[in-house]
Order: structure tokens, then C-alpha cells, then sequence
């Protein structure tokens, strides 16, 4: 698995992908390579993986850095898919992404409502008038 | 439920109040349209409006009037006096909230015909002063300053019951709060299973806080939920960037006897029946460069180097660099 860091793209040369995309490219690469500016734009990380690789919960919690009690309890609940080998839990790559990219959508939104909390609680007062 | 003490109406602020304002902010909300910023409408600054909440407050007991305006025969007016200013106030035998419903200056002893009584007269004769009566629309302003009381008695409630949690839980365990809904009457809002989790791994020592808000089903994805979520977040820990989430869990991080160390703080605010505020992060980030003047302006969160999301309003130059965010930096290539 290999991580890229995109912060240091111009606009300008994401457009120029964007345009490259969308006339040269066939119809497979250029969604992927549309896909991936906009992830760059949006300042997503991109990572290229075999999805079908497999990795230990330790190593799955330090890639999320996070404890190993609490990414048992995702894996316990099933917000992570994982399956067993034995006696010891595997996690494929896929399905961590797939987890990770619902975890950024969620602390995203969670940023958003911090700093837009007169916001919500004119909308609560609202909500509350409606009632009396 | 709605406080009874006097408040005027907005038909008197626009016509009736056009000069003797101890502030300019009032007139101009009402010129822009901005009825938010008006709130609460007992508190305006006027002569006449304070001369109303003396004379009519919270008890119908302590009411304390000239008497009822001899003129108005077709609807109750009580007389209010400061100064030159006269007021007329009428008492909601519903709701029981008293409206400053008109106003005016007595002029010329009472000859003139801009005169308070003389217009009142006029309109009891000819015209129809049940159109002084408030509007929807003042019923509508009415119902928010109740609305944003029951909420921040809500929120108080549910600080209250993050403490009596913190108490039992501190260093460990789990415990079920029930939320009610903050309307009377409405039952339950949400229960939430908050779970203090002490990890000693090898290496890494912590006092996990877990939050698993869980709502009534009509009330997901409310403005409500979202008020209470934040509420209890910053009533456990007010750093908005300590705070991790997927989908209706929530959690955070704290070195071992840190929630113990909240319990005295916490009390502190319970005892003097204030809510906690949140702390926006404190260390400048780095993020992509072009996607900063839009997040700005839009107010939306953006992804950090460091990983943090956060929301670019504050002036980042006074703040401390973000370690993680630096050396990432460093890494990358030019």
C-alpha cells in the first residue's frame, strides 16, 4: 500500500488533468483519474491498494490510530467487516477503506456543526416553537 | 409556559417608537428585516418598553399600571407613563403575556392630534384598534424566546445528567442516560450509553470516553439531536478537536484520570447553572492551499495534513503550529 500526499497540486494542474480526463482518456481512466482530482481538490488522501489484501487489528489500529480496545469494539459491532483465520481476526484493506472513508465523511460534518453551533440552535429554537 | 412580562409589538416598534431609542441597533434590525437580532423584545432599549416590563412582570401580582384607558371602550388597555411617553398595554386572557400594543407621546395637553389619547380616541371611533393586537408574526417571536429558554434549560438538564454519569463512571464503566424531549409532554428524546474505557496496553495508556447517542427514531438528523450531541461533547470535553466520530458514536481520548479531573470542573459550571463552551483547536494547520478562501466564506470543514478537520474562520497567525501538520509538511517533496 503506498499513501500520496496531494497538498502541494496546483488547481491549475488539476485542471489540466481534469481536461486531459475528459478528451484523451478512455472511458475506465478517465473516471479514475476524475475521481482522483476530486479527491485531491476536496484534500482527501488517496491510496492505491489490492483491496484484497488482509491486514491484523493491530496493524488496522494504528493504521486508523486508534487503540486496539476500541477497534475491537468496531470490529465487535460490525462497523468494521472482519473475518476469522483460526483463532485470529483478519481485516481486508477494502473494507477498512470502506470505513474510513464513512469515519472522514462523519468527522467532517462533526467539525462543521462545532463551528456552526448559533446555527443549530437557531434551527433547535425552531424545531421547539413549532411545537408550543 | 411563555413569560407574561410586557413586550412590545412589532406593529408599536416600526410606527409607534420612532424616537428616544437608547441604541441605534434595534431600528436597523427592524430595517433589514433581521427580527432575530431583536430578542429578547423586553429588553429593548426604549423608555417606554422598560416602563412596560416594570409595570407588567413575570407576576401578575407585583402589576402596577395608571388604570385602563378611558377612551379604548372597544378593547382593554391598561396606561403605562414615563416621561412624555404613554403606553397601552393588553393583557392575552389566553396566554396571559401582556403587549405593549400601542404607544406614543402625550402632546399639546392632550389638544394635538398626534397626541397619545387623541389617536387612541380617533381609532376606537372610526378605525378598529383590535388591529393593534399582536400578529403571527409577534406570536412567532414569542414562541422562539420561549423556544430558546426550554432549550437552554435542556441543555442545562442534559450537563446535569452528564455529571451525575461522570460521577459513577469516571474511572470506568458504562451508564445509560435518558434524554427527554425538551417540549413537555413529549416523551423521550434519545438515551445514550456513555462509556468510560481504561486502556492499559503496552505503550499506550488511556481513559477511552465512548458516546453512543442513540435517538427516538423520529428525531434523527434534527437540529435538536445535533444541539444535544454537541451539548454533551463539550460537557465531557470542551477541545473540539479531541472528538472522534463514526456515524452516532463518539469518543475521545484522555490520559488515565482525566475524566476524574473533569468531575470538579464540570461541577463547577452545574453548581452556577452555566453551560460549558466549546474550545476550537488552538494550533494553526496546514491544509491545501486553494481550498481555503471558499471553506471561509461557506464555513466548511476542511481536511488538515495532520488529519484534524476543522473549519478555517480564526485568525491562524496568533496560533501555535501544529506539530504533526509541520512535519508532514517537511516530508513532502518541493
Amino acid at each position: 500500500m503506498q499513501t500520496l500526499q496531494t497538498a502541494k497540486i496546483t488547481s491549475e494542474q488539476l485542471d489540466a488533468l481534469d481536461e486531459f480526463a475528459r478528451s484523451d482518456a478512455g472511458p475506465e481512466l478517465r473516471d479514475l483519474l476524475l475521481s482522483l482530482s476530486r479527491c485531491v481538490r476536496a484534500g482527501d488522501e488517496v491510496v492505491i491498494v489490492d483491496g484484497d489484501e488482509t491486514i491484523t487489528p493491530s496493524q488496522a489500529a494504528e493504521r486508523l490510530g486508534m487503540s486496539r480496545t476500541h477497534l475491537y469494539k468496531l470490529l465487535d459491532r460490525g462497523e468494521i467487516l472482519s473475518h476469522r483465520i483460526g483463532r485470529d481476526r483478519r481485516i481486508r484493506l477494502s473494507d477498512l477503506i470502506e470505513f474510513e472513508k464513512q469515519h472522514q465523511r462523519d468527522r467532517r460534518e462533526l467539525a462543521e456543526r462545532f463551528a456552526h453551533q448559533r446555527k443549530t440552535a437557531a434551527a433547535a429554537n425552531d424545531e421547539i416553537a413549532d411545537l408550543l | 409556559m411563555h413569560n407574561r412580562r410586557a413586550r412590545p409589538t412589532l406593529r408599536v416598534l416600526q410606527e409607534d417608537l420612532t424616537s428616544d431609542w437608547d441604541s441605534a441597533q434595534p431600528r436597523r434590525a427592524l430595517a433589514d428585516g433581521h427580527l432575530g437580532e431583536l430578542h429578547p423584545l423586553s429588553e429593548l432599549p426604549h423608555p417606554i418598553i422598560a416602563k412596560a416590563v416594570d409595570s407588567f412582570g413575570a407576576s401578575a401580582a407585583d402589576d402596577n399600571y395608571v388604570g385602563p384607558i378611558a377612551s379604548a371602550t372597544r378593547l382593554r388597555l391598561l396606561e403605562i407613563k414615563n416621561s412624555q411617553w404613554r403606553g397601552g398595554v393588553w393583557e392575552d386572557p389566553e396566554s396571559r403575556v401582556c403587549w405593549l400594543v400601542v404607544a406614543g407621546l402625550a402632546k399639546g395637553g392632550h389638544q394635538d392630534r398626534d397626541d397619545f389619547y387623541k389617536s387612541i380616541e380617533r381609532e376606537n371611533e372610526s378605525g378598529d384598534p383590535t388591529s393593534w393586537l399582536p400578529t403571527r408574526q409577534d406570536a412567532r417571536l414569542l414562541k422562539q424566546e420561549t423556544a430558546e429558554r426550554i432549550r437552554t434549560e435542556w441543555e442545562l438538564e442534559a450537563q446535569r445528567l452528564v455529571l451525575d454519569a461522570l460521577r459513577v463512571i469516571h474511572a470506568g464503566g458504562t451508564h445509560r442516560i435518558d434524554i427527554s424531549h425538551p417540549v413537555p409532554g413529549k416523551g423521550t428524546f434519545a438515551h445514550i450509553d456513555f462509556t468510560v474505557a481504561t486502556v492499559r496496553e503496552d505503550g499506550y495508556e488511556a481513559d477511552e470516553v465512548e458516546l453512543a447517542i442513540v435517538p427516538k427514531d423520529q428525531y434523527a438528523g434534527s437540529a435538536l439531536l445535533w444541539q444535544l450531541t454537541i451539548r454533551l461533547l463539550i460537557s465531557i470535553n470542551p477541545p473540539e478537536q479531541g472528538w472522534d466520530r463514526f456515524g452516532d458514536t463518539y469518543s475521545n481520548i484522555g490520559e488515565p484520570g482525566a475524566w476524574t479531573k473533569r468531575l470538579d470542573e464540570l461541577d463547577a459550571l452545574v453548581v452556577s447553572n452555566e453551560l460549558a463552551v466549546s474550545e476550537p483547536g488552538s494550533t494553526s494547520h496546514y491544509t491545501h492551499r486553494q481550498h481555503l478562501a471558499g471553506r471561509t466564506i461557506n464555513g466548511d470543514a476542511v481536511r488538515a495534513l495532520c488529519g484534524a478537520y476543522f473549519v478555517p474562520t480564526q485568525d491562524h497567525e496568533s496560533m501555535q503550529e501544529c506539530p504533526t501538520c509541520a512535519d508532514r509538511l517537511a516530508e513532502l517533496p518541493d
